[in-house]
């Protein structure tokens, strides 16, 4: 009996170990882009994997087990938050900043990583979060929504707003550090 | 399709989100815009860069000491004994079979319980008190000394100056025989009924050497099992008092 018990945990731990574990680095640089901290990313990571080594009976083999993986993370960081009392809510006004940009500059050329990652930086959290699960991670809208828990039509406007204020960010930075020279206005 | 159009809808291009129609549409304003094809191009190589960036910054990089320390401690963890105690789970588990064993026992007990003949008794004891020993006392003053030492001896204990013993006698009542002694404590009319205990075996043990005390149709009742008699101390004194009458009948009986 007690081999039994012994060889399930074998297939368990084996069936985690080939589909869970491959994806500890994507969810270490998630939990690092949403607390920036690196014992606070290292503590949400260990506890998103104990969690999901816990639940992994529910994980439906075949399924996209980084994004099981990503929305367990984002629960729990969504609790942690909450505890710490940092929880933040999307205001409204970051809303209307966002959907108020009329003018966008236009982007400068020969711009480096650290310039996209520093513009990135300035972005409001609940918009880079939403570009980096969607181009970083390539998630699909579904399975951000699902992360996130919010609706699809919710990820879609903040993926764009997103992407839009990541744009001006790096038209701003390159502008102040005198980045790209070869700016062009659109002409039609 | 102008350069705001484009603009708006590029991302979505990028992201080969358009339908055929509007990605023919894109394609015809590229080709006559040298901008947005270089709008185009800034905004892939963003996206491309921001991936390349975020993958490999070292800041965003998990330390190998730590992956292969979180590695070992999952392994502990997927081949750690479970611990068969769990409160949560066997907690609601322990509710449910305590209501599950619970209420049939405690319907059977309720169905098989020994009837209360103390309760049952009581009541006929107090009515004997009331219609004997309280509208009668005065007739049996004359009888204050003159009784057998024998006749009284079960309430001889309580003879003193402040209690006297005004009579007793044999009464029934609805089928059921008492030995009726009626005495007089400070100006108090006490009835003392004592009857034998017709199923003296159903009786609670628990009730072999205590007292009960309660309250009767605005009279107090005190009453004990000695032997297989049962035996009622019946008056409108306080609690305390009647059951110090009780307390001392019971303890010269029991000696």
């Amino acid at each position: 009996m007690f081999g039994f018990g012994k060889q399930i945990k074998k297939e368990n731990w084996e069936n985690f170990e080939r589909e869970a574990l491959p994806f500890s680095d994507d969810l270490y640089r998630v939990a690092m882009w949403m607390v920036r901290d690196v014992e606070e990313a290292q503590d949400l990571t260990q506890e998103t994997l104990m969690q999901a080594l816990r639940s992994f009976h529910r994980y439906e083999m075949g399924t996209n087990c980084k994004a099981w993986l990503m929305t367990i993370m984002s629960h729990l960081n969504s609790k942690r938050r909450m505890k710490l009392g940092r929880l933040q809510l999307v205001e409204d006004t970051e809303e209307k900043i966002a959907e108020t940009i009329a003018f966008e500059p236009s982007i400068p050329q020969n711009i480096t990583d650290e310039d996209v990652l520093e513009a990135l930086n300035r972005v409001p959290q609940q918009f880079s979060q939403v570009v980096v699960l969607a181009d970083v991670e390539e998630f699909a809208y579904k399975e951000i929504s699902n992360i996130l828990d919010v609706p699809i039509g919710t990820v879609m406007s903040r993926l764009h707003r997103g992407r839009k204020l990541l744009r001006v960010e790096l038209a701003n930075y390159a502008r102040n550090f005198g980045i790209g020279t070869e700016n062009k206005e659109v002409a039609q | 399709m102008n350069c705001r159009d484009f603009r708006e809808i590029a991302d979505s291009y990028l992201s080969d989100e358009l339908i055929v129609e509007t990605n023919h549409e894109v394609f015809q304003h590229l080709e006559n815009c040298p901008n947005c094809r270089q709008e185009l191009s800034t905004r892939r190589e963003i996206r491309e860069k921001l991936r390349v960036s975020l993958k490999t910054a070292p800041e965003f990089q998990m330390n190998p000491v730590f992956a292969k320390r979180v590695k070992a401690d999952l392994q502990d963890a997927a081949f750690q004994k479970k611990s068969w105690f769990n409160w949560k789970v066997l907690l609601p588990a322990f509710a449910s079979l305590l209501i599950v064993i619970g209420i049939p026992f405690f319907l059977f007990f309720q169905k098989n319980a020994p009837p209360n003949l103390f309760a049952e008794i009581s009541e006929k004891a107090v009515e004997r008190h009331e219609d004997c020993g309280l509208k009668h006392y005065k007739d049996w003053e004359k009888n204050i000394g003159k009784l057998s030492a024998e006749k009284i001896s079960f309430v001889k204990s309580l003879e003193s100056e402040g209690t006297q013993i005004l009579e007793v006698h044999n009464c029934k009542f609805e089928g059921k025989s008492f030995i009726h002694f009626v005495l007089r404590h400070n100006g108090k009319i006490i009835s003392v009924l004592k009857t034998a205990s017709e199923n003296a075996a159903v009786t609670n043990s628990n009730t072999e050497d205590s007292i009960i005390c309660k309250r009767e149709k605005g009279l107090q009742v005190s009453s004990f099992k000695i032997g297989e008699d049962l035996v009622f101390v019946i008056s409108d004194m306080s609690e305390a008092e009647n059951l110090s009458v009780a307390r001392q009948l019971f303890d010269a009986a029991k000696i």
